[in-house]
């Protein structure tokens, strides 16, 4: 077998994408796969052998010099939970994919899906799926608020939106192509939901592992399973979505946003939305403050012969300076009295009511769109059921009124993952509570007044890994119970078998939350 | 005293103009290619640049044109040639550099750096599955 063609740059600093503080460091080196050997592309037919054979010897090499590594994505998390010290795998050069299976490669039970179901290497950005699979008249079931992610970034740390019923990208996801320890390789799909036969993982060249529990755990491993090299996952026929927008006050919808009582809000359509979501201004919440703003989208199929919407994105478009935002930051530091001011114009800005004006339509890819790095942004979000909520939410508040830190609370709604640490596990409908903002000395000073708040509470918080949280063994403990605690480390352990293989793949937030056993 | 005040004035406007000059390395200027229909939102990128400084020569009376190769060991063979990017290039970025205000001082711009960064394209149509 030839080389794989790596990119190596040692001895480097990494940091996020949005250059949080405190996220990153220096690094070994950084090592790039692509799908190419040295010598020449690959054969067109097994065209992904490079970049797995690329991935496999970097584990091979990690292992023999008894270091650590983790995968990064996009580089979108907030919180370190994609970094180590020793090596960092750049995985954007594998962003080759395919689309439709063959009848041999699918099990009976998805030959309906066949034609939609897609294999996406780890690099694969969801905006490049959303293009692509648009002209194929597909979409993805659900996406985040926005699409540079790579689909397996995203689904390894838990990303979402508010799809209530389809829930988090992690929960439409039907098998994982890991490599483990020794640069083995496994196609790792549920017991009792297989979705690929025997021939698929001989074309890849992979060991079957059919377990739900080594599935369900790997799907949210936030890189602590291996590296993955690909998913498998089935695209729906593509639909669109209608966005209304109304800003109100907090006393109209708080009871909505607790119990998810929607009826008293008479929204412009009966049905159900497809997405539905609150934002709050925690410094506007008096009568005729107007800071409460609850966005829908209604979901709608496309008929077979109707043309896809338009693009509407600004031909001659210029952006903002990311480093407005550390003149926000400054201020929210320096001039607290004029957070909730700035906060409200923030939101009124980015939310754009659309009032009783048409709503908007657009497909996904079209709806959540392009987002550029915040140079310094920052969030915490958590998951709690939703008859938690209302506590939950009292302890933000307690929080924001005592001290002020430009950070809005965003409530979205989802059904509870089979993934045993997705942060949105809770029964029946878990509420998550983000609240973004800029990484300012006042902000770290609000987080950890939050977290305290919070465990006062008593609530079963769950954090996102992708995002700031406490992080350690008893918050993890606190939030997910023993059961789903003890059964991931299991699923790991099953997994990978030696002490030294899930030191390899491991990192100081593993250990901090008490997982890497 | 005097003397020493107008040396003080000196090293005032010295600092000055070097601070103010140092700052323009900040200075930067951006392509960002858009991906297909229906979206056209922009083009997916790989995670690092590739990044050199390039020097404008002779007030741009020499062309600098930047068409790099890898060059990679493969066991007994010092150098194989392979291409930066496999898909093209989705971005592209100038920026002054540091020097960059300072150089076009002291050689009266015959020789000026600037950084270009590419990042390559991360973008890629669906493939048949097996």
């Amino acid at each position: 077998m030839p080389n794989p063609l790596i990119e190596e740059t040692h001895a480097t600093n990494w940091h996020n994408w949005h250059r949080t503080g405190g996220v990153g460091g220096p690094v070994r080196a950084i090592l790039k796969p692509r799908n190419r050997w040295i010598t020449g592309p690959p054969d067109q037919t097994r065209w992904f052998e490079a970049g797995l054979a690329g991935l496999v010897s970097i584990v091979q090499r990690v292992q023999a010099e008894g270091r650590r590594v983790r995968a990064l994505g996009s580089t979108w998390s907030l919180s370190s939970v994609a970094y180590v010290d020793d090596y960092l795998v750049d995985t954007s050069a594998l962003c080759e994919w395919t689309l439709g299976f063959s009848a041999p490669m699918v099990e009976p039970a998805f030959a309906a899906e066949r034609d939609r179901m897609v294999f996406a290497q780890c690099g694969t950005q969801i905006r490049t799926l959303n293009a692509h699979l648009e002209q194929s008249r597909l979409c993805l079931p659900t996406q985040g608020a926005s699409n540079g992610q790579t689909i397996v970034g995203a689904m390894s740390t838990g990303t979402h939106g508010s799809a209530r019923d389809v829930g988090s990208i992690q929960d439409y996801i039907l098998g994982l192509h890991i490599v483990g320890e020794d640069g083995a390789h496994h196609w790792v799909e549920r017991k009792t939901r297989p979705a690929m036969t025997q021939a698929f993982a001989d074309w890849l060249g992979a060991n079957v592992v059919r377990n739900d529990d080594v599935f369900n755990a790997a799907v949210v491993g936030f890189g602590s399973f291996g590296l993955i090299h690909g998913v498998v996952f089935a695209a729906e026929p593509v639909f669109t979505l209608s966005r209304y927008v109304r800003q109100t006050d907090y006393d109209d919808v708080i009871v909505a946003a607790t119990t998810l009582d929607l009826a008293p809000l008479a929204l412009p359509v009966p049905a159900t939305p497809f997405h539905f979501e609150v934002v709050f201004n925690p410094y506007r919440r008096g009568r005729g403050d107007k800071g409460a703003f609850i966005r829908t989208y209604y979901k709608a199929p496309l008929g077979q012969n109707a043309p896809l919407p338009p693009p509407s994105v600004d031909g001659n478009a210029t952006i903002r300076s990311p480093d407005l935002v550390n003149v926000f930051s400054f201020l929210s530091d320096a001039v607290p009295d004029a957070v909730p001011g700035l906060l409200q114009s923030q939101l009124e800005g980015s939310l754009r009511p659309t009032g009783n004006a048409a709503m908007v339509t657009g497909l996904p890819g079209q709806i959540f769109d392009d987002t550029l790095p915040t140079n310094g942004g920052t969030s915490v979000e958590l998951g709690v059921p939703l008859d938690e909520a209302r506590t939950t939410l009292d302890a933000i508040f307690r929080v924001t009124d005592k001290h002020r830190f430009g950070a809005p609370v965003a409530l979205r709604y989802l059904r509870p993952s089979d993934a045993l640490l997705a942060f949105t596990c809770h029964a029946p409908t878990t509420c998550t509570m983000e609240i973004p903002g800029i990484d300012s000395a006042t902000a770290h000073t609000a987080h950890g007044l939050l977290y305290r708040e919070i465990e006062d509470a008593g609530v079963r918080a769950t954090y996102h890994w992708g995002q700031q949280g406490p992080f350690t063994a008893q918050s993890v403990m606190a939030g997910y119970g023993t059961d789903r605690v003890s059964r991931w480390i299991a699923a790991r352990m099953a997994f990978l078998t030696s002490k030294a293989g899930r030191h390899m793949f491991s990192n100081p937030m593993l250990e901090a939350c008490g997982l890497s056993v | 005293m005097s003397r020493f005040r107008s040396w003080g004035s000196i090293a005032r406007v010295v600092v000055g103009a070097s601070v103010f000059g140092g700052v323009t390395g900040c200075y930067s200027y951006a392509y960002q290619a858009r991906g297909t229909d229906p979206d056209l939102q922009r083009l997916a990128s790989e995670l690092k640049p590739h990044t050199d400084v390039r020097w404008s020569m002779w007030w741009g009376g020499h062309q600098d044109e930047w068409s790099p190769v890898e060059c990679v060991e493969n066991g007994s063979q010092k150098c194989v040639q392979v291409p930066q990017c496999d898909k093209g290039i989705s971005r592209v970025e100038v920026s002054y550099t540091g020097a960059t205000f300072i150089m076009t001082i002291l050689t009266l711009g015959i020789a000026v750096p600037m950084e270009v960064k590419a990042w390559c394209s991360a973008d890629s149509g669906p493939r048949h599955g097996p």
